[in-house]
Protein backbone atom coordinates (compact mmCIF):
# COMPACT_ATOMS: atom_id res chain seq x y z
CA UNK A 1 0.00 0.00 0.00
CA UNK A 2 1.03 3.61 -0.40
CA UNK A 3 1.82 5.72 2.67
CA UNK A 4 -0.86 6.09 5.33
CA UNK A 5 -3.09 9.14 5.05
CA UNK A 6 -3.36 11.23 8.26
CA UNK A 7 -7.06 10.40 8.53
CA UNK A 8 -6.30 6.70 8.38
CA UNK A 9 -3.74 7.06 11.15
CA UNK A 10 -6.26 8.92 13.30
CA UNK A 11 -8.81 6.19 12.75
CA UNK A 12 -6.12 3.68 13.68
CA UNK A 13 -5.25 5.58 16.86
CA UNK A 14 -8.91 5.85 17.78
CA UNK A 15 -9.51 2.16 17.16
CA UNK A 16 -12.02 2.97 14.41
CA UNK A 17 -10.52 0.88 11.62
CA UNK A 18 -12.11 -2.39 10.64
CA UNK A 19 -10.04 -5.53 11.12
CA UNK A 20 -8.97 -5.72 7.49
CA UNK A 21 -7.86 -2.11 7.28
CA UNK A 22 -6.08 -2.36 10.58
CA UNK A 23 -3.99 -5.29 9.41
CA UNK A 24 -3.10 -3.51 6.20
CA UNK A 25 -1.97 -0.44 8.12
CA UNK A 26 0.03 -2.46 10.59
CA UNK A 27 1.79 -4.35 7.82
CA UNK A 28 2.74 -1.10 6.17
CA UNK A 29 3.87 0.54 9.40
CA UNK A 30 6.18 -2.33 10.16
CA UNK A 31 8.20 -1.51 7.07
CA UNK A 32 7.82 2.29 6.78
CA UNK A 33 9.69 4.58 9.11
CA UNK A 34 8.05 7.75 7.73
CA UNK A 35 4.57 6.46 8.51
CA UNK A 36 5.65 5.35 11.96
CA UNK A 37 6.74 8.93 12.59
CA UNK A 38 3.40 10.17 11.27
CA UNK A 39 1.61 7.73 13.54
CA UNK A 40 3.51 9.03 16.53
CA UNK A 41 2.58 12.58 15.56
CA UNK A 42 -1.07 11.65 15.14
CA UNK A 43 -1.02 9.97 18.55
CA UNK A 44 0.54 13.05 20.12
CA UNK A 45 -2.04 15.30 18.45
CA UNK A 46 -4.88 13.12 19.62
CA UNK A 47 -3.50 13.13 23.16
CA UNK A 48 -3.10 16.88 23.11
CA UNK A 49 -6.61 17.55 21.86
CA UNK A 50 -8.04 15.08 24.41
CA UNK A 51 -6.35 16.83 27.32
CA UNK A 52 -7.27 20.30 26.14
CA UNK A 53 -10.87 19.57 25.36
CA UNK A 54 -11.43 17.68 28.60
CA UNK A 55 -10.26 20.82 30.39
CA UNK A 56 -12.47 22.89 28.15
CA UNK A 57 -15.46 20.68 28.93
CA UNK A 58 -14.82 21.19 32.63
CA UNK A 59 -14.88 24.92 32.03
CA UNK A 60 -18.41 24.82 30.58
CA UNK A 61 -20.62 26.24 33.31
CA UNK A 62 -22.24 23.38 35.15
CA UNK A 63 -24.93 25.53 36.73
CA UNK A 64 -28.08 23.66 35.94
CA UNK A 65 -30.78 25.79 34.36
CA UNK A 66 -33.96 25.92 36.35
CA UNK A 67 -35.88 23.42 34.25
CA UNK A 68 -39.08 24.03 36.18
CA UNK A 69 -39.04 27.76 35.50
CA UNK A 70 -38.24 27.23 31.82
CA UNK A 71 -41.02 24.67 31.55
CA UNK A 72 -43.55 27.07 33.03
CA UNK A 73 -42.49 29.79 30.65
CA UNK A 74 -42.61 27.55 27.61
CA UNK A 75 -45.99 26.23 28.57
CA UNK A 76 -47.33 29.72 29.12
CA UNK A 77 -45.93 31.13 25.93
CA UNK A 78 -45.82 28.27 23.49
CA UNK A 79 -48.74 26.48 24.99
CA UNK A 80 -50.94 29.39 24.07
CA UNK A 81 -49.41 30.14 20.70
CA UNK A 82 -48.74 26.60 19.57
CA UNK A 83 -50.99 24.03 21.09
CA UNK A 84 -49.25 20.74 20.63
CA UNK A 85 -50.97 18.17 18.52
CA UNK A 86 -50.53 14.52 18.70
CA UNK A 87 -47.94 13.40 16.25
CA UNK A 88 -49.33 13.76 12.78
CA UNK A 89 -46.81 11.41 11.28
CA UNK A 90 -44.95 9.75 14.12
CA UNK A 91 -42.98 7.46 11.86
CA UNK A 92 -41.70 10.32 9.78
CA UNK A 93 -40.94 12.34 12.87
CA UNK A 94 -39.04 9.65 14.68
CA UNK A 95 -37.17 8.77 11.52
CA UNK A 96 -36.46 12.39 10.73
CA UNK A 97 -33.88 12.60 13.48
CA UNK A 98 -31.52 15.09 12.04
CA UNK A 99 -34.07 17.28 10.35
CA UNK A 100 -33.13 20.51 8.70
CA UNK A 101 -34.52 23.59 10.35
CA UNK A 102 -38.16 23.65 9.52
CA UNK A 103 -39.37 27.13 10.10
CA UNK A 104 -43.00 27.78 9.52
CA UNK A 105 -44.11 31.11 8.20
CA UNK A 106 -45.29 32.21 11.57
CA UNK A 107 -42.06 31.57 13.34
CA UNK A 108 -40.00 33.04 10.54
CA UNK A 109 -41.97 36.25 10.45
CA UNK A 110 -42.26 36.71 14.15
CA UNK A 111 -38.64 37.49 15.03
CA UNK A 112 -38.46 39.98 12.19
CA UNK A 113 -41.50 41.85 13.44
CA UNK A 114 -40.22 41.70 16.98
CA UNK A 115 -36.81 42.87 15.90
CA UNK A 116 -38.33 45.77 14.06
CA UNK A 117 -40.43 46.54 17.12
CA UNK A 118 -37.33 46.56 19.28
CA UNK A 119 -35.51 48.78 16.83
CA UNK A 120 -38.45 51.14 16.81
CA UNK A 121 -38.71 51.14 20.58
CA UNK A 122 -34.99 51.66 21.05
CA UNK A 123 -34.83 54.24 18.31
CA UNK A 124 -37.77 56.12 19.72
CA UNK A 125 -36.26 56.30 23.18
CA UNK A 126 -34.57 59.43 21.95
CA UNK A 127 -38.05 60.86 21.61
CA UNK A 128 -39.57 59.08 24.55
CA UNK A 129 -41.50 61.89 26.17
CA UNK A 130 -43.66 62.41 23.12
CA UNK A 131 -43.85 58.85 21.99
CA UNK A 132 -46.66 57.61 24.15
CA UNK A 133 -48.19 54.35 23.09
CA UNK A 134 -51.52 56.02 22.61
CA UNK A 135 -52.50 55.05 19.12
CA UNK A 136 -53.47 58.58 18.23
CA UNK A 137 -50.06 59.91 19.02
CA UNK A 138 -48.40 57.13 17.14
CA UNK A 139 -50.37 58.35 14.16
CA UNK A 140 -49.04 61.83 14.54
CA UNK A 141 -45.46 60.66 14.53
CA UNK A 142 -45.70 57.76 12.21
CA UNK A 143 -43.98 59.47 9.34
CA UNK A 144 -41.11 60.43 11.58
CA UNK A 145 -40.68 56.99 12.91
CA UNK A 146 -40.80 55.39 9.55
CA UNK A 147 -38.06 57.64 8.29
CA UNK A 148 -35.85 57.22 11.27
CA UNK A 149 -35.88 53.52 11.59
CA UNK A 150 -36.53 52.88 7.95
CA UNK A 151 -39.60 50.70 8.13
CA UNK A 152 -42.57 50.66 5.79
CA UNK A 153 -46.15 51.41 6.76
CA UNK A 154 -46.72 47.70 6.76
CA UNK A 155 -43.85 47.24 9.18
CA UNK A 156 -45.40 49.81 11.48
CA UNK A 157 -48.68 47.95 11.38
CA UNK A 158 -46.85 44.71 12.14
CA UNK A 159 -45.00 46.35 15.01
CA UNK A 160 -48.18 47.76 16.46
CA UNK A 161 -49.91 44.45 16.31
CA UNK A 162 -46.85 42.73 17.75
CA UNK A 163 -46.82 45.14 20.68
CA UNK A 164 -50.53 44.76 21.13
CA UNK A 165 -50.35 41.01 21.53
CA UNK A 166 -50.24 41.51 25.23
CA UNK A 167 -48.22 39.18 27.34
CA UNK A 168 -46.35 37.70 24.45
CA UNK A 169 -42.72 36.84 24.99
CA UNK A 170 -40.67 36.70 21.87
CA UNK A 171 -37.04 36.09 21.30
CA UNK A 172 -35.67 38.91 19.19
CA UNK A 173 -33.30 36.89 17.12
CA UNK A 174 -31.56 35.81 20.31
CA UNK A 175 -30.74 39.39 21.30
CA UNK A 176 -33.33 40.01 23.94
CA UNK A 177 -36.84 39.14 24.88
CA UNK A 178 -39.75 41.54 24.87
CA UNK A 179 -42.74 41.25 27.07
CA UNK A 180 -45.67 43.59 26.82
CA UNK A 181 -47.55 43.55 30.08
CA UNK A 182 -51.13 42.58 29.41
CA UNK A 183 -53.68 45.31 29.79
CA UNK A 184 -57.34 45.58 29.23
CA UNK A 185 -57.21 47.90 26.26
CA UNK A 186 -58.93 51.26 26.13
CA UNK A 187 -62.06 51.80 28.16
CA UNK A 188 -64.78 54.36 27.63
CA UNK A 189 -65.82 56.26 30.74
CA UNK A 190 -66.96 59.62 31.99
CA UNK A 191 -64.57 62.52 32.43
CA UNK A 192 -64.85 62.20 36.19
CA UNK A 193 -64.06 58.50 36.12
CA UNK A 194 -61.13 59.19 33.84
CA UNK A 195 -59.80 61.77 36.29
CA UNK A 196 -59.70 59.09 38.95
CA UNK A 197 -58.00 56.66 36.61
CA UNK A 198 -55.01 58.52 35.19
CA UNK A 199 -51.85 59.35 37.18
CA UNK A 200 -51.82 63.01 36.21
CA UNK A 201 -54.22 65.92 36.52
CA UNK A 202 -56.51 65.44 33.54
CA UNK A 203 -57.63 68.75 32.10
CA UNK A 204 -60.39 69.57 29.67
CA UNK A 205 -60.89 72.68 27.56
CA UNK A 206 -63.57 75.18 28.46
CA UNK A 207 -66.55 75.67 26.20
CA UNK A 208 -65.19 79.12 25.40
CA UNK A 209 -61.95 77.69 24.14
CA UNK A 210 -63.60 75.23 21.78
CA UNK A 211 -65.01 76.26 18.43
CA UNK A 212 -68.73 76.91 18.68
CA UNK A 213 -71.01 73.88 18.54
CA UNK A 214 -68.54 71.28 19.87
CA UNK A 215 -69.36 69.13 22.89
CA UNK A 216 -67.62 66.32 24.70
CA UNK A 217 -68.71 63.09 23.08
CA UNK A 218 -66.55 60.41 24.70
CA UNK A 219 -63.60 59.85 26.98
CA UNK A 220 -61.37 56.86 26.44
CA UNK A 221 -58.64 55.83 28.83
CA UNK A 222 -55.79 53.66 27.68
CA UNK A 223 -54.36 51.88 30.73
CA UNK A 224 -50.64 52.04 31.44
CA UNK A 225 -48.41 49.73 29.46
CA UNK A 226 -45.13 48.26 30.45
CA UNK A 227 -42.70 46.96 27.92
CA UNK A 228 -39.88 44.83 29.26
CA UNK A 229 -36.75 44.11 27.35
CA UNK A 230 -35.15 41.32 29.29
CA UNK A 231 -32.54 38.59 28.87
CA UNK A 232 -30.49 41.13 26.97
CA UNK A 233 -27.53 39.51 25.31
CA UNK A 234 -25.37 42.61 25.45
CA UNK A 235 -22.41 41.24 23.52
CA UNK A 236 -24.76 40.03 20.79
CA UNK A 237 -26.59 43.36 20.70
CA UNK A 238 -23.28 45.12 20.47
CA UNK A 239 -22.39 42.81 17.63
CA UNK A 240 -25.52 43.89 15.80
CA UNK A 241 -24.83 47.55 16.58
CA UNK A 242 -21.35 47.10 15.20
CA UNK A 243 -22.72 45.47 12.08
CA UNK A 244 -25.03 48.49 11.67
CA UNK A 245 -21.90 50.59 11.64
CA UNK A 246 -22.11 51.78 15.22
CA UNK A 247 -18.85 52.36 17.01
CA UNK A 248 -20.44 52.74 20.43
CA UNK A 249 -21.23 49.75 22.61
CA UNK A 250 -23.93 49.22 25.18
CA UNK A 251 -22.51 48.89 28.70
CA UNK A 252 -22.46 45.29 29.90
CA UNK A 253 -24.29 46.27 33.10
CA UNK A 254 -27.47 46.83 31.12
CA UNK A 255 -27.80 43.08 30.74
CA UNK A 256 -28.21 42.63 34.48
CA UNK A 257 -31.77 43.77 34.76
CA UNK A 258 -32.96 44.58 31.30
CA UNK A 259 -34.80 47.71 30.28
CA UNK A 260 -38.32 48.60 31.24
CA UNK A 261 -40.30 51.16 29.36
CA UNK A 262 -43.38 52.24 31.28
CA UNK A 263 -45.92 54.12 29.30
CA UNK A 264 -48.41 55.81 31.61
CA UNK A 265 -52.10 55.78 30.95
CA UNK A 266 -53.48 58.11 28.33
CA UNK A 267 -56.84 59.82 28.14
CA UNK A 268 -58.40 60.73 24.83
CA UNK A 269 -61.21 63.26 24.90
CA UNK A 270 -63.30 63.31 21.75
CA UNK A 271 -65.39 66.38 20.90
CA UNK A 272 -67.95 66.35 18.13
CA UNK A 273 -70.06 68.98 16.47
CA UNK A 274 -73.74 68.54 15.71
CA UNK A 275 -73.35 69.98 12.21
CA UNK A 276 -71.00 67.29 10.90
CA UNK A 277 -67.73 69.18 11.20
CA UNK A 278 -64.85 66.78 11.84
CA UNK A 279 -64.24 65.76 15.45
CA UNK A 280 -61.55 67.20 17.67
CA UNK A 281 -59.49 64.95 19.87
CA UNK A 282 -57.46 65.93 22.88
CA UNK A 283 -55.03 63.30 24.08
CA UNK A 284 -53.18 63.61 27.35
CA UNK A 285 -50.60 61.28 28.77
CA UNK A 286 -47.85 61.27 31.35
CA UNK A 287 -44.22 60.99 30.38
CA UNK A 288 -43.11 57.50 29.54
CA UNK A 289 -40.53 56.29 31.96
CA UNK A 290 -37.48 54.33 31.09
CA UNK A 291 -35.94 52.08 33.73
CA UNK A 292 -32.49 50.65 33.38
CA UNK A 293 -30.43 48.67 35.90
CA UNK A 294 -28.43 50.44 38.55
CA UNK A 295 -24.91 51.04 37.38
CA UNK A 296 -25.81 51.71 33.79
CA UNK A 297 -24.43 54.93 32.50
CA UNK A 298 -27.42 56.46 30.74
CA UNK A 299 -25.13 58.82 28.95
CA UNK A 300 -23.44 55.83 27.38
CA UNK A 301 -26.78 54.37 26.31
CA UNK A 302 -27.80 57.68 24.82
CA UNK A 303 -24.52 57.81 22.97
CA UNK A 304 -25.21 54.39 21.50
CA UNK A 305 -28.63 55.54 20.30
CA UNK A 306 -27.28 58.75 18.89
CA UNK A 307 -24.58 56.79 17.16
CA UNK A 308 -27.01 54.61 15.25
CA UNK A 309 -26.02 55.27 11.67
CA UNK A 310 -29.56 55.42 10.35
CA UNK A 311 -30.18 58.65 12.26
CA UNK A 312 -29.97 61.53 9.82
CA UNK A 313 -26.91 63.64 10.72
CA UNK A 314 -28.86 66.87 11.22
CA UNK A 315 -31.29 65.12 13.53
CA UNK A 316 -28.42 63.65 15.46
CA UNK A 317 -26.88 67.07 15.86
CA UNK A 318 -30.11 68.52 17.21
CA UNK A 319 -30.43 65.67 19.67
CA UNK A 320 -26.88 66.08 20.81
CA UNK A 321 -27.48 69.77 21.36
CA UNK A 322 -30.15 69.06 23.98
CA UNK A 323 -28.25 69.57 27.21
CA UNK A 324 -30.84 68.58 29.83
CA UNK A 325 -31.80 65.57 27.77
CA UNK A 326 -33.10 63.35 30.56
CA UNK A 327 -35.93 65.77 31.22
CA UNK A 328 -36.49 67.20 27.83
CA UNK A 329 -39.25 66.42 25.42
CA UNK A 330 -37.59 66.12 22.08
CA UNK A 331 -40.17 66.74 19.42
CA UNK A 332 -39.45 65.82 15.87
CA UNK A 333 -39.79 68.67 13.46
CA UNK A 334 -40.10 68.41 9.76
CA UNK A 335 -39.67 71.70 7.88
CA UNK A 336 -42.84 72.61 6.01
CA UNK A 337 -44.86 70.05 7.94
CA UNK A 338 -44.27 70.96 11.54
CA UNK A 339 -43.27 74.21 13.17
CA UNK A 340 -42.09 75.01 16.66
CA UNK A 341 -44.59 77.12 18.56
CA UNK A 342 -45.02 78.37 22.06
CA UNK A 343 -48.09 77.00 23.84
CA UNK A 344 -49.01 78.40 27.23
CA UNK A 345 -45.40 79.35 27.71
CA UNK A 346 -44.16 75.86 26.90
CA UNK A 347 -42.30 74.67 23.83
CA UNK A 348 -44.59 72.85 21.44
CA UNK A 349 -44.99 71.88 17.83
CA UNK A 350 -47.75 72.41 15.29
CA UNK A 351 -48.03 69.61 12.75
CA UNK A 352 -49.83 70.40 9.50
CA UNK A 353 -49.24 67.66 6.94
CA UNK A 354 -49.69 68.76 3.36
CA UNK A 355 -52.15 67.09 1.06
CA UNK A 356 -53.87 65.27 3.86
CA UNK A 357 -57.43 65.61 5.05
CA UNK A 358 -56.61 68.95 6.62
CA UNK A 359 -56.10 67.37 10.00
CA UNK A 360 -53.52 69.10 12.12
CA UNK A 361 -52.03 68.41 15.51
CA UNK A 362 -50.79 70.73 18.20
CA UNK A 363 -48.52 69.08 20.72
CA UNK A 364 -46.85 70.40 23.83
CA UNK A 365 -45.48 69.27 27.14
CA UNK A 366 -46.27 70.95 30.40
CA UNK A 367 -45.70 69.72 33.93
CA UNK A 368 -44.81 66.18 32.83
CA UNK A 369 -47.96 65.80 30.81
CA UNK A 370 -47.95 65.52 27.04
CA UNK A 371 -50.92 67.18 25.34
CA UNK A 372 -52.01 66.65 21.77
CA UNK A 373 -54.91 68.38 20.07
CA UNK A 374 -55.98 66.87 16.76
CA UNK A 375 -58.58 68.05 14.33
CA UNK A 376 -59.17 70.06 11.22
CA UNK A 377 -57.92 73.15 13.00
CA UNK A 378 -55.89 76.20 12.14
CA UNK A 379 -53.02 77.08 14.44
CA UNK A 380 -55.08 79.91 15.93
CA UNK A 381 -58.07 77.64 16.63
CA UNK A 382 -55.85 74.99 18.19
CA UNK A 383 -54.09 77.60 20.28
CA UNK A 384 -57.43 78.87 21.55
CA UNK A 385 -58.32 75.37 22.74
CA UNK A 386 -54.87 74.88 24.26
CA UNK A 387 -55.11 78.10 26.21
CA UNK A 388 -58.40 77.05 27.71
CA UNK A 389 -57.06 73.60 28.68
CA UNK A 390 -54.68 74.95 31.26
CA UNK B 1 -38.67 7.23 30.99
CA UNK B 2 -40.53 6.53 27.83
CA UNK B 3 -42.39 9.23 26.05
CA UNK B 4 -43.85 7.30 23.19
CA UNK B 5 -47.10 6.73 25.01
CA UNK B 6 -47.55 10.30 26.14
CA UNK B 7 -50.50 12.17 24.87
CA UNK B 8 -52.27 15.36 25.52
CA UNK B 9 -54.26 15.62 28.71
CA UNK B 10 -56.89 17.88 30.10
CA UNK B 11 -54.12 20.19 31.29
CA UNK B 12 -53.63 21.13 27.67
CA UNK B 13 -52.65 19.11 24.66
CA UNK B 14 -49.12 17.92 25.17
CA UNK B 15 -48.29 20.18 28.11
CA UNK B 16 -48.87 17.44 30.61
CA UNK B 17 -47.25 16.36 33.86
CA UNK B 18 -45.53 13.48 32.07
CA UNK B 19 -43.85 15.85 29.66
CA UNK B 20 -42.91 18.08 32.51
CA UNK B 21 -41.10 15.18 34.20
CA UNK B 22 -39.25 14.33 30.99
CA UNK B 23 -38.31 17.96 30.59
CA UNK B 24 -37.09 18.28 34.15
CA UNK B 25 -34.85 15.24 33.84
CA UNK B 26 -33.47 15.91 30.36
CA UNK B 27 -33.34 19.66 29.87
CA UNK B 28 -30.30 20.49 32.04
CA UNK B 29 -28.20 17.82 30.34
CA UNK B 30 -29.18 18.98 26.87
CA UNK B 31 -28.39 22.59 27.74
CA UNK B 32 -25.00 21.53 28.98
CA UNK B 33 -24.31 19.46 25.88
CA UNK B 34 -25.29 22.41 23.69
CA UNK B 35 -23.28 24.91 25.75
CA UNK B 36 -20.27 22.66 25.24
CA UNK B 37 -20.86 22.53 21.49
CA UNK B 38 -21.79 26.14 20.70
CA UNK B 39 -19.94 27.86 23.55
CA UNK B 40 -22.78 30.24 24.34
CA UNK B 41 -25.24 29.59 27.10
CA UNK B 42 -28.03 31.76 25.71
CA UNK B 43 -27.91 30.12 22.31
CA UNK B 44 -27.69 26.73 24.01
CA UNK B 45 -30.91 27.35 25.91
CA UNK B 46 -32.72 28.47 22.78
CA UNK B 47 -31.56 25.40 20.88
CA UNK B 48 -32.44 23.12 23.80
CA UNK B 49 -35.97 24.47 23.84
CA UNK B 50 -36.29 23.92 20.14
CA UNK B 51 -35.03 20.37 20.61
CA UNK B 52 -37.76 19.65 23.15
CA UNK B 53 -40.41 21.30 21.08
CA UNK B 54 -39.56 18.92 18.27
CA UNK B 55 -39.85 15.92 20.53
CA UNK B 56 -43.15 17.13 21.92
CA UNK B 57 -44.65 17.81 18.54
CA UNK B 58 -43.55 14.48 17.22
CA UNK B 59 -43.28 12.03 20.09
CA UNK B 60 -41.23 8.91 19.54
CA UNK B 61 -43.29 5.92 18.62
CA UNK B 62 -41.51 3.46 20.86
CA UNK B 63 -41.35 3.99 24.58
CA UNK B 64 -37.81 4.28 25.79
CA UNK B 65 -35.12 6.69 26.91
CA UNK B 66 -35.50 9.86 24.82
CA UNK B 67 -32.00 10.98 25.85
CA UNK B 68 -30.06 9.73 22.82
CA UNK B 69 -32.68 11.10 20.42
CA UNK B 70 -32.62 14.49 22.13
CA UNK B 71 -28.86 14.54 22.08
CA UNK B 72 -28.69 13.75 18.41
CA UNK B 73 -31.28 16.36 17.47
CA UNK B 74 -29.55 18.90 19.69
CA UNK B 75 -26.25 18.15 18.00
CA UNK B 76 -27.77 18.64 14.56
CA UNK B 77 -29.36 21.90 15.64
CA UNK B 78 -26.01 23.02 17.03
CA UNK B 79 -24.34 22.24 13.74
CA UNK B 80 -26.98 24.18 11.79
CA UNK B 81 -26.68 27.05 14.22
CA UNK B 82 -22.91 27.18 13.89
CA UNK B 83 -23.12 26.97 10.12
CA UNK B 84 -25.91 29.40 9.41
CA UNK B 85 -25.49 32.20 11.91
CA UNK B 86 -23.20 34.44 9.96
CA UNK B 87 -22.81 36.87 12.79
CA UNK B 88 -21.97 34.15 15.26
CA UNK B 89 -18.25 34.54 15.00
CA UNK B 90 -18.20 38.27 15.61
CA UNK B 91 -20.60 37.79 18.47
CA UNK B 92 -18.59 35.04 20.08
CA UNK B 93 -15.45 37.03 19.82
CA UNK B 94 -17.18 39.88 21.62
CA UNK B 95 -18.33 37.44 24.29
CA UNK B 96 -14.81 36.24 24.67
CA UNK B 97 -13.44 39.74 24.89
CA UNK B 98 -16.00 40.77 27.48
CA UNK B 99 -15.54 37.53 29.33
CA UNK B 100 -11.81 37.88 29.67
CA UNK B 101 -12.11 41.52 30.67
CA UNK B 102 -14.79 40.90 33.26
CA UNK B 103 -13.64 37.59 34.65
CA UNK B 104 -11.70 37.83 37.87
CA UNK B 105 -10.72 34.23 38.54
CA UNK B 106 -9.21 33.29 41.86
CA UNK B 107 -5.47 32.85 41.88
CA UNK B 108 -5.69 29.05 42.13
CA UNK B 109 -8.01 28.68 39.16
CA UNK B 110 -6.53 31.44 37.11
CA UNK B 111 -4.16 29.30 35.17
CA UNK B 112 -6.69 26.70 34.15
CA UNK B 113 -9.29 29.34 33.40
CA UNK B 114 -6.87 31.07 31.12
CA UNK B 115 -6.20 27.87 29.26
CA UNK B 116 -9.93 27.28 28.92
CA UNK B 117 -10.51 30.81 27.69
CA UNK B 118 -7.78 30.38 25.09
CA UNK B 119 -9.30 27.13 23.97
CA UNK B 120 -12.70 28.77 23.62
CA UNK B 121 -11.20 31.52 21.53
CA UNK B 122 -9.36 29.01 19.36
CA UNK B 123 -12.49 26.88 18.85
CA UNK B 124 -14.47 29.89 17.67
CA UNK B 125 -12.09 30.26 14.74
CA UNK B 126 -12.50 26.71 13.53
CA UNK B 127 -14.97 25.88 10.77
CA UNK B 128 -18.15 24.48 12.38
CA UNK B 129 -17.56 20.98 11.06
CA UNK B 130 -14.04 20.82 12.51
CA UNK B 131 -15.16 22.21 15.80
CA UNK B 132 -18.08 19.87 16.19
CA UNK B 133 -16.14 16.78 15.15
CA UNK B 134 -13.42 17.48 17.71
CA UNK B 135 -15.83 18.25 20.51
CA UNK B 136 -17.98 15.20 19.82
CA UNK B 137 -14.93 12.96 19.74
CA UNK B 138 -13.65 14.42 23.01
CA UNK B 139 -17.04 13.77 24.59
CA UNK B 140 -16.66 10.10 23.74
CA UNK B 141 -18.62 9.76 20.50
CA UNK B 142 -17.43 7.20 17.98
CA UNK B 143 -16.91 7.97 14.29
CA UNK B 144 -20.24 6.31 13.51
CA UNK B 145 -22.01 9.02 15.50
CA UNK B 146 -19.78 11.92 14.52
CA UNK B 147 -20.24 11.25 10.80
CA UNK B 148 -24.00 11.86 10.51
CA UNK B 149 -23.80 14.80 12.92
CA UNK B 150 -21.45 16.69 10.63
CA UNK B 151 -22.82 15.25 7.40
CA UNK B 152 -19.93 13.13 6.14
CA UNK B 153 -19.22 9.44 5.58
CA UNK B 154 -17.68 7.62 8.56
CA UNK B 155 -14.55 6.96 6.50
CA UNK B 156 -13.93 10.72 6.26
CA UNK B 157 -14.08 11.41 9.99
CA UNK B 158 -10.41 10.59 10.58
CA UNK B 159 -9.35 13.03 7.88
CA UNK B 160 -11.53 15.77 9.36
CA UNK B 161 -10.14 15.16 12.84
CA UNK B 162 -6.54 15.23 11.63
CA UNK B 163 -7.05 18.51 9.80
CA UNK B 164 -9.14 20.03 12.59
CA UNK B 165 -6.53 19.24 15.21
CA UNK B 166 -3.79 20.86 13.15
CA UNK B 167 -5.95 23.98 12.82
CA UNK B 168 -6.82 23.97 16.49
CA UNK B 169 -3.18 23.74 17.53
CA UNK B 170 -2.35 26.66 15.26
CA UNK B 171 -5.19 28.80 16.61
CA UNK B 172 -4.41 27.84 20.17
CA UNK B 173 -0.77 28.85 19.76
CA UNK B 174 -1.94 32.14 18.30
CA UNK B 175 -4.21 32.72 21.30
CA UNK B 176 -1.30 32.14 23.67
CA UNK B 177 0.70 34.79 21.86
CA UNK B 178 -2.23 37.21 21.85
CA UNK B 179 -2.82 36.77 25.56
CA UNK B 180 0.69 37.89 26.37
CA UNK B 181 0.11 41.14 24.52
CA UNK B 182 -3.27 41.57 26.18
CA UNK B 183 -1.90 40.94 29.66
CA UNK B 184 0.71 43.64 29.21
CA UNK B 185 -1.96 46.06 28.10
CA UNK B 186 -4.06 45.32 31.18
CA UNK B 187 -1.13 45.72 33.50
CA UNK B 188 -0.39 49.07 31.97
CA UNK B 189 -3.95 50.31 32.47
CA UNK B 190 -4.05 49.01 36.03
CA UNK B 191 -0.97 51.04 36.77
CA UNK B 192 0.96 47.97 37.77
CA UNK B 193 4.64 48.44 37.25
CA UNK B 194 6.80 45.63 36.19
CA UNK B 195 10.31 45.75 37.48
Amino acid sequence: MTHCAPGTLWAYVDGELGAGDRETVERHLAGCRACRADLAAAGADAGWVDRRLVDYARGVPAAAPDAEEVWQRLRDVWGAAMPLRRAEAPAAAAGRLPGERRVSGRRAGWPIAAGAAAALALGSLAFSPVRAAAGDMLQVFRVQQVRIVNVSDMDVATIQSALRSAGAVVNIQGLAKVRVAPNAGPAVMTLEQARGRVEFALRAPTAAGLPAGYALQSVRVQPPTKIDFFDLKVPAINGVLASLGSKEQLPAAIGNGGIQLSVPSAAILAYTATDGRSPIQIAETGNPQLTVPVGVDLQAVRQVLLDLPFLPPDLRQQLQAVSDWQNTAVIPQVPGISDPVSVNGAQGVFVHPKGSSGDTALLWLKGNVVYVIRGALTLAAAEAIATSVV
Amino acid sequence: MGVGHLEGTAAGPGWSEEWRAVFASQYPGIVRHLSYLVGDRGAAEDLAQETFLRLMRHPLREAGDPGPWLRLVATRLAYNYLRTDRRRRAREETVLRDGTLLAAPSAGEAQRDEAVARMRAALVRLPPRDRLALLLRASGEGYAHIAPAVGVRPSSVGTILARATARLRREYARECGRDLVGAEGLLATEGVRTP
